[in-house]
């Protein structure tokens, strides 16, 4: 039985597949209810105690083995597909500007309004000497 | 001396409580005419609420030349007054004091209730938005600008009150708050 096992081992390290519904037929195939893994710990239940042990260690390594392989064949099959769903032809999404604060909005505005009597726009430093402010 | 936000002593420096300083510059350093609009940030040392807060925005406008009168000066703010909230609008011109102007007055502008009354305008059916003036012979003088020759106004309004009137913001703390779900609306 070992030796079936470890047949096992080696087909599962060879497995490909190209889409994602292949890899999903291999998951069937091995870790399915009536797949090749369930079969394995059906039989596992036949062999002499004395083997127990070894037998039982290498269908753990062929039940990980399988589980990796899978996962690593459905993972890159989405990528796959993700790459040829992008059309680097297509125009990019443009991204998306902030809007203008509401007084921004309104200061633009009036200087907007006064711009048109020709009221020249200045703008200052927001630091003062006391006496630009009190002075009598 | 008034308290406000002092950054160093001796040269006294300050955050400017007003955006007039910009207009005493120019005033200096210019020849008439001269015709300005300055925008800016100012900063008072005042309580926060909903009505006020301790940064707010101006715009304050200058006009120096011969000849100018109050009758420009009505007709500038009712353009502005036209332009901003509608063409059916009105304003109103109350007696007022400041101190580098006179005669001052305070500007009211016609309640969108249209006189009805309702909680915006307290009932009165008018809007202050800004104040303003003729500027005082002795400021133009101090200035080095011949009181004799010219005349001007000057006008000053806070942009947050006219935003928050024209877009229905009832309190002003939510202007400074960056809150992306209140500022996604003005987009």
């Amino acid at each position: 039985m070992i030796e079936k096992i470890e047949k096992y081992i080696v087909e599962v390290s060879n497995l490909v597949a190209n889409t994602k519904e292949e890899a999903e037929n291999l998951r069937i195939k091995y870790i399915g209810r009536n797949g090749i893994l369930n079969d394995l710990f059906d039989e596992f239940k036949t062999v002499p105690n004395e083997q127990k042990r070894s037998v039982g260690q290498a269908i753990n390594t062929l039940k990980n083995n399988i589980q990796e392989k899978i996962d690593e064949l459905i993972s890159s099959t989405k990528k796959l597909n993700l790459e040829i769903k992008i059309d680097v032809t297509l125009p990019g999404d443009s991204l998306k500007l902030g809007s203008r604060h509401p007084v921004n909005i309104i200061k633009n505005r009036i200087v907007r309004y006064f711009h048109i009597l020709v009221f020249l726009f200045l703008k200052v430093q927001k630091l003062k000497t006391t006496g630009m402010f009190f002075r009598h | 001396m008034q308290d406000t936000f002092f950054i160093e002593k001796n040269p006294d420096i300050l955050l400017r409580t007003h955006t007039s300083s910009v207009q005493v510059r120019v005033m200096e350093k210019e020849k008439p005419p001269i015709r300005t609009i300055s925008p800016g940030r100012v900063f008072r040392n005042e309580a926060i609420s909903a009505r006020s807060h301790c940064i707010f925005h101006q715009v304050e406008g200058l006009y120096i030349d011969e000849n100018v009168s109050f009758a420009d000066l009505k007709q500038t703010l009712l353009y502005f007054a036209k332009e901003m909230f509608g063409e059916n609008t009105e304003i109103r011109l109350r007696p007022s004091f400041f101190p580098f102007t006179e005669p001052s007055a305070e500007v009211d502008i016609t309640c969108t209730c249209k006189g009805k009354g309702c909680n915006l305008c307290k009932n009165t059916g008018w809007l202050e938005i800004l104040g303003c003036g003729m500027i005082d012979p002795n400021v133009l003088e101090l200035s080095g600008i011949d009181s004799k020759k010219y005349t001007g106004f000057a006008f000053g309004m806070g942009v947050e009150r006219i935003a928050m009137l024209k877009f229905g913001i009832k309190d002003i703390r939510l202007l400074f708050e960056n809150d992306v779900r209140f500022l996604k609306q003005f987009e």
